[in-house]
């Protein structure tokens, strides 16, 4: 017998039925087809409706678009590469996400013997030195090595988030970031079953255009919040310090009143930024005190292309910027350093050592920058391979330069696997 | 009333009355306009110019969009597509019948038309069912118009319907694995990566797409294993469903007894709070026990390209499961 409601009633029926259970079926989590999940630089991540997660066959609602299958994973990171970079070669990459990452940079046969188009990419390896950052590609491995694909959206020092199409509801994830003095790696993507089995989307990396415009974060820095006593975490004191080592004490890099540095391997080869902040009782003051970086050290104090920090006259006098080769100077900008440059409690000081041999750097303090360019040095004569940072402290019995939050960059776009 | 003006104005009711029944009838007419909907490729229609048949002289004259019509199904999967017929006379009540040696494989709707006017296309959606088993056979029989009122008679000319089952058969040289693949319409190829993280082996099949030529991954085999020989709806819960076992509790996944074996099969609906990674479309305990083979289709060419509707695709997926040897 067919039962027959009335269409008013039917209505009432449905609303009521919505109210007191929600949408069901399919359309209780998965959104139809193409509505937005998230929103990313103007691009929208969509809904794979009930193909979410590969369910039902793993197929895509709707259909082929402009950029591939809509709406599995790699569709949006092409979309977004095209409408949001503007990187129109994005419409012709080819492969599954997985294939992505070893495609990057060339033409790429993959495991299969299928060939992969190359897109024009820098691939940065899981752990690298090179932090992963906004609107990078962040790419994962699996089992059957289709992948997964995404887009970071924000990074901070403990967790990188990203938008996805075909797998997160929300169109959005996160997941934790590990820093380490050897690169950044973000935490694979587990899932655990019924019975405690995990299972993994690995994270083969991260994916950026080398044209896009880039801030360079620090591939290493160093806080020293660690308890009082050496230095440690990578750094050795040189040899020929004349009062004693530098030791930790009270979260900082504690002078001591002669000449002493630490230093660490640096790579070189390519344009590296090295900064600071230094601290001392009655602004930076004093006879005969110095802090700086030394580029190219081998280990002995003094050794190296050294750029130091202090002020002339000692005690009360402006700004003082030295380059120091293996102790002795070569080129000192008090002259150019300006009278309204005045020493706060704090400065923080930053040195690029390019590879050509030309320095250039900033002071920050009490509100003033102070921007200097020593030109070019020769490179034949570094003779080691780190950098050190150097402390002179006080002579006259006063108190002596405290250095903390030490950081060293290298150029971003240089060092791609 | 002037008794003058009472013949007008019973012609003017009359009027209104037929603009009032045209404007009701006009909107149900109008749905009877054949869909647009698309047809696979293995679906062959022939259609050709004029009215494929003549009827008798006596009888109405039913011509179809079609001469006949031919399907090629993968077994095991069902898809739709519509035809259109008309009538070359008004007709009253009338049903639209498939001969019983369609019966299962072959249904249409609707099945009825309270009327028929003359000239004017009506659709019908059929819906095509290929058996399961991989034995490959040909059906024949007719779809026919035909008055509801008894006597029962049929208006020249049915539409003659074959539906046929057919596939390639793929093997893998390196795992010994064979497999039966849809008709494509294009050559494929069988690639074996061999062992993976957690996998014995991976299989792709690569084919030509249809748009530039170049290959491309069509969908994926894999080979996982299963050291402690669970049944299959243990190793899913151990191995894929996630912590609180939603996929299993929700219905998401069911056990599917295939040609070849028990398997876990993605049947839906979508679970609510699922935690876990993407999925296969199902999960098949091979014949030894000691693995589990499960497939997937790529990221960058799929079912779809190939004229599958999205929703074919598991049906597709689940029967070339069925068919691993």
């Amino acid at each position: 017998m067919e039962i027959r409601v009335p269409l008013m009633r039917r209505m009432y029926m449905a609303v009521c039925a919505y109210v007191l259970f929600g949408p069901a079926g399919y359309g209780a989590i998965a959104p139809p087809c193409g509505k937005t999940l998230a929103v990313y630089k103007g691009v929208a991540v969509k809904s794979n409706d009930k193909y979410q997660w590969g369910l039902n066959g793993g197929g895509s609602c709707g259909g082929r678009g402009d950029f591939g299958l809509q709406f599995q994973c790699v569709e949006y990171v092409k979309r977004f590469y095209y409408e949001a970079l503007g990187i129109t070669r994005a419409l012709n990459w080819t492969g599954n996400a997985e294939d992505f990452f070893f495609s990057a940079d060339k033409d790429q046969v993959n495991p299969f013997g299928q060939v992969v188009n190359n897109k024009g990419l820098l691939a940065f390896s899981n752990g690298n030195a090179t932090p992963p950052e906004p609107d990078d590609m962040l790419v994962f491995g699996s089992t059957d090595k289709l992948g997964h694909i995404a887009i970071i959206t924000s990074v901070t020092a403990s967790e990188v988030t990203f938008v996805e199409q075909n797998w997160s509801i929300t169109g959005t994830s996160t997941l934790p970031l590990s820093v380490s003095t050897t690169g950044y790696k973000i935490h694979d993507r587990v899932s655990t079953s019924h019975s405690g089995q995990t299972h993994l989307y690995t994270v083969l990396g991260w994916l950026r255009d080398p044209d896009r415009q880039q801030s360079c974060p620090p591939s290493f820095t160093d806080d020293f919040n660690r308890l009082d006593g050496p230095v440690g975490n990578g750094w050795t004191n040189t040899t020929g310090n004349t009062d004693g080592d530098l030791v930790i004490s009270n979260g900082a890099l504690a002078g001591t009143p002669g000449r002493a540095a630490i230093y660490r391997p640096v790579d070189l080869s390519s344009l590296v930024t090295a900064s600071a902040t230094i601290t001392q009782e009655n602004g930076f003051g004093g006879s005969g005190r110095y802090v700086g970086f030394l580029f190219g050290n081998n280990g002995s104090v003094l050794s190296g292309y050294g750029v130091f920090f202090g002020r002339d006259p000692q005690n009360t006098g402006e700004l003082l910027v030295e380059l120091i080769l293996n102790g002795t100077q070569l080129l000192a900008s008090s002259a150019a350093t300006p009278d309204s440059f005045q020493f706060g409690p704090s400065i923080t000081v930053s040195v690029t050592f390019a590879p050509d041999g030309s320095i250039t750097g900033s002071v920050i303090g009490n509100g003033v920058v102070f921007t200097f360019d020593l030109g070019v040095v020769s490179r034949a004569s570094l003779p080691g391979s780190n950098i050190a940072v150097y402390t002179q402290g006080a002579a006259d019995g006063g108190s002596n330069p405290v250095v903390d939050n030490v950081t060293i960059s290298h150029f971003c776009n240089i060092v791609p696997e | 009333m002037h008794k003058l003006f009472r013949p007008v104005v019973g012609i003017i009711i009359l009027v209104a009355a037929g603009l009032i029944a045209a404007a009701v009838a006009f909107p149900f007419a109008a749905r009877q306009i054949p869909s647009a909907d698309p047809q696979l490729p293995s679906l062959s229609s022939h259609p050709q110019p004029g009215p494929a048949v003549s009827s008798s002289s006596t009888a109405p004259a039913i011509t179809w969009s079609v001469p006949q019509f031919s399907a090629t199904l993968f077994p095991g999967t069902s898809t739709t597509t519509t035809i259109t017929f008309r009538s070359g006379q008004p007709l009253g009540s009338t049903t639209v019948d498939v001969t019983p040696s369609l019966s299962g494989l072959v249904a249409v709707a609707p099945t009825s038309f309270s009327k028929i006017n003359a000239n004017q296309d009506y659709t019908l959606t059929l819906t095509l069912a290929a058996p399961q088993g991989f034995q490959k056979r040909s059906f024949g029989g007719t779809i026919h118009i035909r008055n509801a009122a008894t006597p029962p008679k049929t208006y020249d000319t049915p539409l003659p319907v074959n539906l046929q089952t057919d596939w390639n058969t793929l093997a893998d040289a390196s795992s010994g694995l064979t497999f039966a693949l849809p008709l494509l319409g294009v050559s494929p190829v069988v690639q074996d990566v061999g062992s993976t993280s957690d996998s014995a082996f991976v299989i792709d099949v690569q084919v030509p797409n249809p748009s530039d030529g170049t290959v491309h991954s069509l969908l994926r085999i894999l080979a996982l294993p299963n050291a402690s020989n669970l049944d299959i709806q243990q190793w899913f819960e151990q191995n894929i469903d996630d912590s609180n076992g939603t996929l299993l509790s929700s219905g998401a996944f069911q056990l599917r007894h295939l040609p070849n074996g028990p398997a876990m099969v993605s049947v839906g609906p979508f679970p609510d709070g699922y935690q876990g990674a993407p999925v296969a479309q199902a999960y098949l305990l091979s014949q030894t026990g000691d693995l589990v083979y499960t497939i997937k289709q790529s990221q960058d060419l799929q079912l779809t390209d190939f004229g599958y509707p999205p929703s074919a695709a598991a049906g597709v997926l689940t029967s070339i499961l069925g068919s691993v040897r």
